[in-house]
């Protein structure tokens, strides 16, 4: 037993050993856990053994790449659970432990370990392995690609020579697919004499062993009928061991090319035959020498062949017109020098051998000959040619000249362009001929008026194609480029030009043919019209007897016939001559003097009315005849009018002769008519006007109203008034008296020119009364302002005494009414006295302004100084109160001046103003006259000048202004002073005021007086 | 207190019947003027400017109107009567600042009740 325990153990020890070192990786796998596990499989899957061991179940999946995870897994559950539906052997993919993925082969199977089914793994890595199968199925697939996609065909086959392999391109050479080739015999494809020459080909490289050479030829024939020419080599193959075993081969397919030796061969042999017997001179020249040259170059040249094939280098330019002899030289080095590639062409002249000049065309080419470049020529006999070119271009030139000379426009329209067009055309249309030249396709048409475009595009499309229906001949309108419309009349027809339909037109321009036509018609139907709507009544009738051919409406209505009852009648059968016999003489005196002008005449036509007409005759020759035209101007509406017009006249002039307002007719200064009331107005008789010269009228107006006068007259006559105007001036009769006149002037036509008509009236006596009534206003205006005036002034003062009155009254009633010891009676009553004096004053005041204003105080001569006298009394009686100095300087004492009785108040209120506006204790007066002389008139001259307040300048003259209101309040009831300046106005003198001392009004007032002077 | 005023008229006798008149009515008369000019030079020169003028209008030198403006631009308290014989220009006298206007002839109640309300106006 225990030798069998320790024999055991020793194989336990030995087998773990063994599996421990193993080179396979072996695991057991039991309820998802790696139960045993070996070094090799720690190598494979990268983990360690701790890491393995940490591993929840089937946590080892982790390590199996994931594309082949589910299937793994899957055997190992069946594996574990012991399912016989497993696959035991496999690949798959791991991922280890540094992510590296490596493919693995497991053997496994289920086993019984420790009593459990489990799942025992053998696992080895074969990575390796697979990559090399991998690079050589890669290198296989290289390999085979290579033979696949060679431009040469390959093929092997056994030694009995069956196909094993044949690339893509044999089968195309062959003509067979894959399939139909593939294991069997290879020379089945081919004709049994093909077959024949393989077998002979493979025969003979099996027996010698020596492979045939890729440039070796074979020309086989399929079973398909397909020539095939083979081009390539075959060897034998041999095994490893040097067998031989079989036969490969490289082929080429040289079929076409071949074919197309041969063809080239046979072209050559064509092409030389057809150059040797072209018609053209061909040659070759290389190096100078003519290398090649046909019969028809040594014909050209005039020489034969055998010369030509000595000509030593060169040579042959010696036929070279020596005009041509450069180009051509040049032209051939250029060409044997293989410059070029492309063909030229060029013209020369030879020298034959008999000396005659011809014309020859080359097409020459450089081409390589031999291996080196040469020159190939093709040589053509022009010189008939050019000589008919020659006079095909004199020809052209001549009618060219024609053509571009003719004074038709021509042109050529082809495709809707023009091919040709002369010089006359482009004049015609007016433009030059690159703009005719740039015009695209029917750009012609905008030449041609909108209304004809239609019709002439259309003629033009059909004769450019040749149409049949077409209308040859027509007119039409252009618009010329600078816009003016013209006619054409065009000729054109299909022809054919340069090998197609073209439309040949022929134009010209009829617009001056039109406008004569038009103006002619115009002409024609003007004159027609002026005889039929002739006013005048017009007759054409014939010299020898009188008939009529033509009369107009006027003449038939003026005879009083019918058209048809007119013409073809003579006029002494409707008796329009007084005799034949009178026409007669008339006819012989037209006919000697060709016509009679304005023969007035008196007939009774057949309306049985008297008509009046003025006739005049005219001989005209009709058809080489002559014939009697007679124009007669109905005149007798116009008898008619001026008989009226006499009669109307005369009516008029009798009315303007005879009119109450005088009437002139103006013109040049001159009254070319005037009624009788013209020559009452200036006091003169008609015939002394109607010898006044021009302008010698204006004598009799008023010098201050000439200019006016003048003025308006000059204006009337010139025709400037159309509508009428008045004024009114002064006339100086021949009396000398001034009146005045109004007088209203229009412009008219008399006698054909302009002329000043003119209706004067007397105002004289109108003006007076206006100037009266305007005089009346005023005096009654003056007269209503003084009123309003005085009773105003009246009103005012007579209110301020009555105010004195009623205060001084109730005050006294006061007084008596309390008993007062101190009372103011007495003061009030005196109050009372003074305010009636006052108002007695104003009352008489009025009333002398009154009178005054009337003119109800006459004048007379009184003393003056007993006046002044009287004044100073009143003067020192009235202020005796007061101490008053009067001085006296009097040098005119006893001198009577013009006055009255008011003189005193005049004295007496300057005297009372010099006590009153007086505050010095002792007033002083100052009085002095004099005499002085003014405007031819004596005044004494009185001033009397105080010691008072004064009066400012402003109010010097308003004082005595009875308008100035200040006056109103000066003293002597408002009215003192204006009531001496009236006094003193109404006397013919003069008063004013002034400074006692001038400039210093405060220190007192001088009042001056000038009072005419009496008895002169 | 009693009411001041002045009074101003070209005529000598008015002056002294209205003088008498404002006395017996219980009225200091404090100054007289005899035209317009007078008047707004004895305006200025009151320490206390009267509380009532009493106006004429056609006076020499400046008339009633042309017075009254110039004194209420110097002082526009003092309350203004106009009395003249010239009603034509009572709207110009009230336009141009007067209070009242009295027309000549008028009698001492008339003048008194006008004064009376002037003094009212001006408590």
């Amino acid at each position: 037993m225990g030798d069998m325990n320790i024999k055991l153990n020793k194989s336990i020890e030995k087998f773990k050993y063994i599996t421990e070192k193993s080179l396979m990786g072996i695991t057991i796998l039991q309820d998802g856990e790696l139960k045993y596990f070996n070094e090799k499989f720690i190598e494979i899957c990268g983990y360690s053994a701790e890491e393995i061991k940490s591993w929840a179940p089937n946590g080892f999946s982790k390590f199996i790449y994931i594309e082949d995870r589910d299937f793994v897994m899957e055997q190992a559950s069946k594996k574990q659970a012991g399912y016989p539906d497993v696959v035991n052997q496999y690949k798959f993919r791991i991922r280890r432990k540094d992510g590296k993925i490596r493919w693995v082969e497991i053997f496994s199977k289920t086993i019984n370990y420790e009593g459990h089914p489990a799942d025992l793994v053998t696992i080895n890595d074969i990575t390796d392995k697979i990559n090399a199968e991998k690079e050589l199925i890669e290198s296989d697939e290289k390999y085979r690609n290579i033979l696949e996609n060679m431009m040469e065909g390959y093929f092997e086959t056994d030694l009995s020579g069956k196909l094993l392999y044949a690339n893509a391109e044999f089968c195309k050479i062959s003509g067979f697919s894959r399939e139909e080739m593939i294991g069997k015999d290879t020379r089945l494809i081919y004709d049994k004499e093909s077959r024949k020459i393989l077998s002979d080909l493979f025969n003979e490289v099996y027996n010698t062993g020596i492979p045939r050479p890729p440039s070796g030829l074979v020309k086989v024939r399929t079973i398909k009928k397909k020539l095939i020419y083979f081009e390539g080599s075959l060897d034998l193959l041999y095994d490893s061991e040097g067998n031989k075993v079989g036969f490969y081969g490289f082929v080429r397919d040289i079929t076409q090319r071949k074919i197309a030796e041969q063809k080239l061969k046979e072209s050559e042999e064509k092409f030389r035959y057809i150059a040797d017997h072209s018609l053209l001179g061909i040659t070759i020249l290389q190096d100078g020498v003519l290398k090649y040259f046909n019969k028809k170059v040594a014909e050209t040249y005039g020489v034969s062949e055998e010369e030509m094939k000595n000509w030593s280098p060169g040579q042959s330019l010696k036929l070279i017109h020596p005009d041509d002899l450069e180009f051509v030289k040049r032209q051939g080095l250029k060409m044997q020098s293989g410059e070029s590639n492309d063909v030229f062409n060029y013209k020369y002249r030879i020298v034959k051998k008999d000396g005659k000049i011809e014309w020859r065309e080359v097409f020459s080419k450089s081409i390589i000959y031999e291996g080196r470049p040469a020159g190939f020529g093709i040589h053509i006999d022009i010189t008939e040619k050019i000589e008919a070119e020659r006079k095909l271009k004199e020809s052209e030139e001549k009618f060219r000249n024609i053509t571009e000379q003719s004074l038709v426009g021509i042109s050529i329209i082809q495709d809707g362009r023009y091919k040709y067009f002369n010089k006359r055309f482009c004049e015609m249309s007016g433009y030059s001929p690159e703009e005719i030249n740039s015009w695209v396709s029917n750009e012609f048409a905008k030449v041609v008026h909108p209304d004809d475009r239609d019709f002439v595009m259309e003629q033009a499309f059909k004769k450019q194609v040749g149409d049949s229906d077409v209308v040859n001949q027509y007119s039409y309108r252009i618009i010329r480029k600078d816009g003016e419309i013209r006619w054409f009349e065009i000729l054109s027809k299909t022809i054919n030009y340069e090998g197609h339909p073209a439309d040949l037109a022929m134009i010209i321009d009829i617009t001056d043919k039109i406008k004569a036509e038009r103006q002619l018609r115009d002409s024609e139907d003007k004159f027609s019209k002026a005889f039929n709507s002739n006013v005048l009544s017009m007759s054409i009738s014939s010299f020898e007897d009188g008939k009529f051919i033509e009369v107009n409406d006027a003449f038939l209505n003026y005879v009083g016939h019918s058209r048809e009852e007119v013409i073809g009648k003579t006029t002494d059968e409707l008796g329009l001559w007084v005799s034949e016999k009178v026409r007669k003489r008339f006819i012989r005196l037209i006919d000697k003097h060709g016509s009679l002008f304005n023969i007035e005449t008196k007939d009774i036509p057949r309306t049985g009315e008297t008509k009046y007409g003025l006739v005049s005759y005219i001989k005209i020759m009709l058809n080489e005849k002559p014939f009697l035209l007679s124009i007669l101007n109905n005149i007798t509406p116009r008898k008619l009018a001026e008989q009226q017009l006499k009669e109307s006249e005369e009516k008029f002039r009798y009315i303007a002769d005879h009119s109450l307002l005088g009437i002139t007719i103006l013109q040049d200064g001159v009254f070319k008519y005037f009624n009788k009331k013209v020559a009452e107005t200036f006091g003169g008789s008609e015939e002394e006007i109607e010898n006044w010269g021009p302008g010698e009228s204006i004598k009799f107006i008023h010098p201050d109203d000439r200019d006016l006068v003048i003025r308006q007259a000059l204006k009337v006559q010139r025709g400037e008034f159309d509508d009428a105007v008045n004024y009114k001036y002064r006339i100086v009769k021949k009396d000398g008296k001034i009146g005045w006149r109004e007088t209203f002037s229009k412009s008219i036509i008399y006698e054909g020119r302009p002329a000043g008509f003119g209706i004067h009236i007397d105002i004289t006596e109108k003006i007076e009364a206006e100037r009266k009534l305007k005089e009346s206003r005023e005096k009654y205006l003056r007269a209503y302002n003084q009123a309003e005036f005085y009773k105003d002034l009246f009103i005012h003062d007579i209110n301020n005494t009555l105010q004195s009155l009623y205060s001084s009254t109730q005050l006294i009633d006061i007084d008596l009414e309390e008993d007062r010891k101190n009372n103011n009676i007495n003061e009030l009553i005196d109050i009372m006295y003074r305010q009636i004096n006052r108002g007695i004053n104003l009352i008489s005041n009025v009333r002398k302004l009154s009178q005054l204003e009337n003119h109800e105080i006459s004048l007379k001569e009184i003393d003056f100084f007993d006046v002044l006298k009287q004044s100073i009394e009143f003067l020192k009686n009235t202020f005796q109160d007061r101490n008053i100095q009067i001085k006296y300087d009097i040098s005119c004492e006893n001198v009577p001046i013009i006055g009255n009785e008011l003189l005193q108040d005049v004295f007496e209120n300057i005297l009372i103003n010099s006590v009153r506006h007086n505050n010095n204790d002792c007033v002083e007066i100052v009085i002095k006259t004099s005499h002085v002389k003014q405007d031819d008139k004596s005044y004494c001259k009185l001033e009397i000048i105080d010691n008072g307040i004064g009066i400012e300048d402003e109010r010097k003259k308003n004082v005595l202004n009875r308008a100035d209101p200040d006056a109103k309040t000066t003293y002597g009831m408002g009215l003192g002073l204006s009531l001496v300046k009236k006094i003193i106005d109404s006397y013919g003198g003069k008063i004013w005021i002034e400074d006692k001392v001038e400039g210093e009004y405060s220190k007192g007032t001088k009042v001056i007086l000038l009072i005419q002077k009496g008895g002169s | 207190m009693i009411t001041t005023v002045l009074i101003v008229d070209d005529d000598t006798d008015i002056l002294f019947l209205y003088q008498k008149m404002l006395e017996c009515i219980g009225v200091e008369v404090v100054g007289t003027a005899l035209d317009g000019e007078e008047a707004v030079q004895i305006f200025k020169s009151f320490q206390r400017k009267p509380d009532i003028i009493l106006m004429d209008h056609r006076m020499p030198k400046k008339n009633g109107l042309e017075a009254t403006k110039e004194i209420l631009s110097i002082n526009n308290r003092v309350k203004i009567i106009f009395a003249s014989a010239d009603s034509s220009i009572e709207k110009e006298a009230l336009s141009v600042g007067a209070i009242s206007f009295k027309e000549k002839p008028f009698s001492i109640e008339k003048i008194k009740n006008n004064l009376l309300k002037a003094m009212n106006l001006n408590q």
